[in-house]
């Protein structure tokens, strides 16, 4: 009987805690994968000036652009992976989805090309300056 | 005076116990306990946080 029980609860374990370790990783997997499928259409984009980064971590579309349904289509996708990827990270550092949104947008708007949409901290929306710009601003500060 | 003597030790002897009663010492050693600022704890976060973002996205964005 207790070798029954003993076998029970190692196939329940099998059954059902196995496959959530696994999922978390192929998420994680899953999610990059998607994300670098989409980029170069982002970059596309934002090169146009259609889309930006925004103070959160996330695209945006920018006034007046117009986009196709399979652009803002991507746009949600983009920010729903985004989103999860900084829900783990919070979770995981004992943080808040914000927060993690924010520090990634500061890396965002430090990597940004030249021309890209970005938005600062206070809110406004500016476009990205050369690099040597960049590192002369830092200087600066 | 020789049959003063002890009597005048004695009562040196008495004056002496009797200063150091009246002398009371005392100290104080203040342990303050250890802080860590909320400041230092903020940033140790934050360096996690971006280390974190850095292994997840930095090959996304080196493409």
């Amino acid at each position: 009987m207790k070798k029954f029980l003993a076998l029970s609860i190692a196939a329940f374990a099998l059954v059902f805690a196995v496959p959530q370790v696994l999922s978390a990783a192929d998420d994680a997997a899953t999610i990059k994968k998607n994300m670098a499928e989409r980029k170069p259409k982002i970059e596309t984009l934002k090169k146009a000036g259609s889309i930006g980064e925004n103070k959160s971590g996330y695209l945006e579309a920018m006034k007046d652009a117009k986009l196709e349904d399979a652009d803002k289509t991507l746009i949600e996708d983009e920010n729903k992976d985004r989103k999860a990827v900084y829900a783990a990270i919070a979770k995981k550092e004992g943080s808040t989805v914000e927060h993690v949104g924010e520090l990634r947008a500061k890396q965002i708007r430090s990597k940004a090309a030249e021309g890209e949409f970005i938005q600062g901290e206070d809110g406004k929306w500016v476009k990205a300056p050369k690099p040597a710009e960049k590192k002369d601003e830092k200087k600066e500060k | 005076m020789k049959k003063f003597l002890p009597i005048i030790a004695a009562a040196a002897v008495l004056l002496g116990f009797g200063a150091t009663a009246c002398i009371r010492t005392q100290s104080e050693v203040d342990v303050k306990p250890i802080e860590i600022k909320p400041v230092h704890i903020t940033l140790d976060i934050n360096i996690k946080i971006e280390k974190a973002l850095d292994d997840f996205f930095g090959d996304l964005d080196a493409l």
